[in-house]
């Protein structure tokens, strides 16, 4: 009897165990990449017709920008048409691509082709020998020099960027009007004198920029140094001296100067506001102007035509930082570029090689292109690709011919654009003088580079 | 009496038994990973990398002079207090009052259920909603405060503000479960000793002084470790309101951990946060308990 | 007598008030769901019919994959929950019934296992489930959820198991019955109130949880609802609607779960939590 109860407790405790390691050893077929959204069921069915012997394969791609996530389901269903054994399965749909990435590594288990930034996280991996070099694609002969050059890291090519990101003044030029100017101020005092008229003579805050995200925060600021720098020291010295270490924030006080006069004229809530936000305000009509990203153009033109009941309202320059006489200098750097990383399994690789030259295709990449609004930097894209929200078409060749410096923020270790753009937000969010945030930067730069 | 030992043996070896399902899965869930932050402290490590190189106590070292580690960490203390201080007095309060034991016309268990439902929504959520709401220009809480003809609060990025928000935020969402834990313990209080009490003459606030807040020194102990716990713990609600501006006046240690970990690829220096974090909830949780539990015998 | 009427009464108004101050954001939410974002913003507490658009979570419904994604969370709820009750039940009677230092000094450690923060630890989970190959299967999540559940969970049994009278037992064991038959006759059928208790606050966390599925679950676009309206809540999107219709899909059926077992909540906590 006692050796019975014994038994008992024992075969109980056994029991949970091995339940729990059936548990454990149990692949779980509900977790596995299932066709994501419509149009990928039928794709199957027809696959033994049209791949022939060709056996289906699951391509994973990851994207980060959720803004055009509708357009890449219809570019995913393009793809999976003209290709029926591949099925792709968009993963990772969201802004946290760091952590995405970064757990993804830690398991081992990259999706093939993956949008990545010029970041440490994709340095680090890149150090690791888990992203291909994509200069063995045919496409990647479409990409300028300076492109690929800034999205080499050890002599590995990356990946091919969605097109060139620099920064534009958006401006709603009804509210403009009401203020009294029939045109955009054309340099920085005129930009000071346009934001002080709208305060003075509408309700309506003068001018903002998306803080919250690290690039618009950064972007300001670096437009006004590439003005006050660039001629003075010439091209791509300043991006040189900032990579060094050696670039001195505090040389000259001009830059300072105009930080605090533009910060005095931003909209109150401008240090948390979001690339949405940004939006909202302008659709709301409590905004004039903004400074933010040509990637957000559409989006921004749009809800400036809504706000103004005249699409023909929405218009754009480049940021007019510039002493009177002289033309702007703008910082641009690539957008998010693709890139493919190492995979064991040679099926995938090939579908992954036989995406990647499928998405440069100028037929295909306008999809994305033209949702978003940014600039090709792709050759082999003609005019007829590219449909473009008016306003920003009419800089483009502006911004062609400006003179320009690499955007430098992502030259930096993450430690200083963060404890950069904490200092930055504090002085738009009017709680910290330009000069000590100019002077917390450049000790900053000193640190990161000393360790 | 030799019958006793072996019975009492058993009971023992069954006993080890029942713990064993739950020591598996804590060993390996939990213990496994909390051993290795312990062990990624020591090395400089990019979380992704194969190489590890040995650095002893630098990643400790480098912490107190990193770039607003102070201000987050005093950030970190005026949340948790302000957190848990908040949640403590309003449930209690607010459980007094739904313990009114029948008294009075509205139907308590429906406003108990009412308070309840903030708790059933994720942090990341509540923090989403209170970041609409307390946008400057189109939030909802200035577009009220414009209906009362008041001045429009910068709730976002003035100093000091910004911290009472993100706490009234997180008080939000966990005052209910609190209330409830202490709703328990007025219930277990007997019914008869208050009768007694009232027969002799005791006003509601000797009742409350002599009778209630004793009896409810277990639930308050409770109440106050696991909101303390829960508070350092804390990242993405107070992260999603107000991103941690302005400067560093809101921003949390656990955010620093996420930053090191996810964005600055340097997980050791996220370990060393982490094992830093871990040794000061353990010490206040401790200290707390020693505290409470005294509080608890004296009564 | 009438003084006391009044007081209460007054006590009533205040509290009625502040129950409508601490509705009003999910009033807000609940309304704007139905709303454009103009809308939203204009007219936040409006209800009126020429307002009224379920645009909003149609769009919300096959951008996240509703079905597939309430699914999967659930299977992740439920079943790291029946891990949680079965252990932590058997570890509660343990530690309370089976007086043993040994035990008492796990349960301490157990308890003490509540201070670690979840975040510092994804890496490493993440580099361990891939090796016990529990990497992408919604199993490691259920295990993982169970494990960082349980010293609460454990907490919580123990607190009831030690409430219960000491006679309940004693009958028993000079009966002959054995250790495990009295858990299993006298003891199990006893636990509904604090199983209730555990199902809501761990299920909340469970049901709620972002961060194991994100670092888990990474191969499907939306494993779970709470990683599936992340998308709704990006620097990117400007609708608010959607951000509100995606959190109403999500939390709608964690509602549902703690209506049904509201009854018993407070009953598990008189009876246990509040003596640990």
């Amino acid at each position: 009897m006692k050796k019975m109860r014994k038994m008992l407790a024992l075969l109980l405790c056994v029991g949970m165990i091995l339940g729990l390691a059936a548990c454990g050893s149990k692949e779980e077929p509900a977790a596995a990449p299932a066709p994501a959204d419509g149009g990928a069921d039928q794709k199957t069915e027809e696959a033994p017709a049209a791949g022939g012997e060709q056996e289906n394969v699951t391509l994973e791609v990851c994207i980060v920008q959720p803004d055009w996530s509708d357009e890449w389901d219809e570019m995913e269903k393009k793809f999976e048409d003209e290709y029926p054994w591949i099925d792709v399965v968009s993963v990772g749909v969201q802004e946290n691509q760091g952590e995405f990435l970064t757990t993804r590594a830690a398991a081992n288990d990259l999706p093939a082709v993956t949008q990545i930034n010029n970041n440490p996280n994709v340095w680090a991996l890149s150090e690791e020998g888990k992203i291909l070099d994509a200069s063995s694609f045919g496409v990647s002969a479409n990409v300028p020099d300076s492109y690929k050059d800034a999205y080499t890291h050890d002599g590995v090519f990356m990946g091919i960027t969605q097109g060139a990101a620099f920064t534009v003044l958006f401006l709603n030029m009804d509210i403009l009007k009401q203020a009294g100017w029939e045109a955009p101020p054309t340099n920085f005092d005129e930009l000071i004198k346009c934001c002080e008229d709208i305060e003075a003579k509408t309700d309506v805050a003068a001018i903002t920029v998306a803080a919250n995200k690290t690039t618009n925060c950064w972007m300001v600021w670096e437009g006004i140094l590439a003005n006050v720098y660039g001629d003075e020291l010439g091209f791509g010295v300043y991006d040189e001296q900032i990579k060094d270490g050696t670039f001195d924030f505090t040389k000259n006080s001009k830059a300072t100067e105009m930080l605090a006069a533009i910060a005095s004229h931003m909209m109150t809530g401008t240090s948390s506001m979001t690339e949405d936000d940004v939006t909202a305000a302008f659709a709301d009509g409590n905004v004039a102007m903004a400074i933010a990203g040509n990637w957000t153009a559409a989006n921004i033109c749009d809800a400036i035509g809504e706000a103004a009941g005249d699409p023909a309202a929405a218009a754009a320059v480049l940021v007019p930082f510039n002493e009177a006489g002289k033309d702007p200098w703008i910082s641009v750097s690539p957008e998010d570029a693709f890139a493919c990383t190492v995979q064991d399994d040679p099926k995938v690789a090939e579908a992954a090689g036989i995406f990647y030259e499928w998405v440069f295709q100028p037929d295909n990449f306008k999809i994305i292109q033209n949702a978003r609004g940014t600039v090709p930097v792709l050759t082999n894209m003609t005019d007829e690709h590219i449909v473009l929200p008016d306003a920003v078409a009419k800089i483009v060749p502006a911004m062609n011919e400006a003179q320009y410096v690499m955007m430098s923020f992502n030259l930096l270790t993450s430690e200083f654009y963060d404890s950069s753009c904490t200092a930055l937000k504090d002085v738009y969010s009017g709680n910290a003088k330009a000069e000590d945030a100019v002077a917390s930067m450049a000790a900053n730069l000193k640190e990161s580079h000393l360790n | 009496m030799k019958k006793k030992i072996t019975f009492e043996r058993k009971r023992t070896i069954t006993g080890a038994c029942f713990l064993l399902p739950s020591a598996i899965l804590c060993l390996i869930f939990i213990i496994v990973p909390l051993v290795d932050i312990f062990r990624y402290s020591v090395y400089e490590w990019n979380g992704v990398g194969s190489s590890m190189k040995f650095v002893g106590l630098a990643n400790f070292s480098r912490l107190p002079s990193t770039e607003g580690f102070w201000e987050m960490a005093k950030a970190t203390v005026i949340y948790v207090a302000g957190d848990t201080v908040l949640v403590i007095v309003v449930a209690f309060l607010l459980a007094l009052v739904l313990d009114l034991r029948g008294k009075g016309r509205i139907n308590r268990s429906f406003l108990r259920a009412m308070w309840f439902v903030p708790c059933l929504l994720s942090g990341a959520i509540v923090g989403i909603l209170w970041r609409i709401m307390y946008n400057y220009n189109n939030g909802l809480i200035n577009t009220l405060i414009g209906y009362l003809n008041l001045p429009k609060v910068n709730w976002l990025e003035t100093y000091g503000v910004t911290m009472g928000a993100v706490i009234v935020a997180s008080v939000w969402c966990q005052v209910g479960m609190c209330t409830i834990i202490f709703l328990a313990g007025l219930q277990s209080i007997p019914e008869d000793l208050l009768e007694v009490a009232k027969i002799d003459g005791a006003s509601y606030f000797q009742q409350l002084r002599k009778i209630i807040i004793p009896m409810m020194a277990s639930s308050v102990t409770i109440n106050v470790i696991t909101t303390t716990i829960a508070a350092f713990k804390a990242y993405e609600l107070p992260y999603l309101v107000s991103n941690g501006l302005p400067g560093y006046s809101t921003r949390l240690l656990t955010e620093r951990i996420y930053f090191y970990g996810f964005k600055a690829m340097d997980s050791g220096t996220a370990s060393a946060l982490s094992v830093v974090l871990i040794v000061i909830i353990t010490l206040i949780s401790l200290l707390q308990l020693v505290v409470l539990k005294r509080r608890e015998d004296i009564y | 007598m009438k003084k006391k009427r009044v007081r209460t009464f007054l006590e009533e108004i205040i509290f009625l008030i502040l129950t409508v101050i601490c509705w009003i954001p999910i009033y807000y939410f609940v309304i704007g769901a139905f709303k454009d974002r103009k809308d939203i913003v204009k007219r936040p507490l409006e209800i009126s019919p020429d307002l009224f658009t379920v645009e909003n979570f149609s769009y919300v419904w096959k951008k996240m994959d509703f079905l597939k994604t309430l699914g999967n969370t659930a299977f992740i709820t439920v079943m790291a929950l029946v891990i949680v009750i079965i252990c932590s039940a058997l570890a509660g009677f343990a530690i309370a019934r089976i007086r043993r230092r040994v035990f008492q000094v796990y349960y301490s450690l157990l308890v003490a296992l509540m201070v670690v923060p979840f975040i510092g630890c994804v890496i490493s989970l993440v580099v361990l489930s891939n090796k016990m190959h529990l990497y992408n299967s919604l199993w490691g999540c259920v295990l993982i959820q169970a494990a960082w559940n349980m010293p609460f969970a454990v907490f919580l049994y123990t607190g009831f198991m030690g409430g219960l009278p000491k006679e309940l037992e004693e009958a028993a064991y000079i009966d002959g019955c054995s250790t495990v038959q009295v858990f299993a006759r006298i003891f199990l059928p006893l636990q509904a109130p604090v199983t209730a208790t555990c199902c809501i606050r761990c299920g909340i966390g469970m049901w709620n949880d972002y961060l194991v599925s994100n670092s888990l679950l990474n191969s499907a676009r939306t494993p779970t609802l709470m990683v599936g309206i992340q998308q709704f809540f990006g620097a990117y999107v400007s609708e608010y609607g959607y951000a509100f219709a995606g959190i109403i899909l999500a939390s709608l059926p964690i509602l549902v779960m703690f209506v049904f077992l509201q009854k018993y909540f407070i009953k598990g906590l008189v009876a246990g939590a509040v003596k640990g």
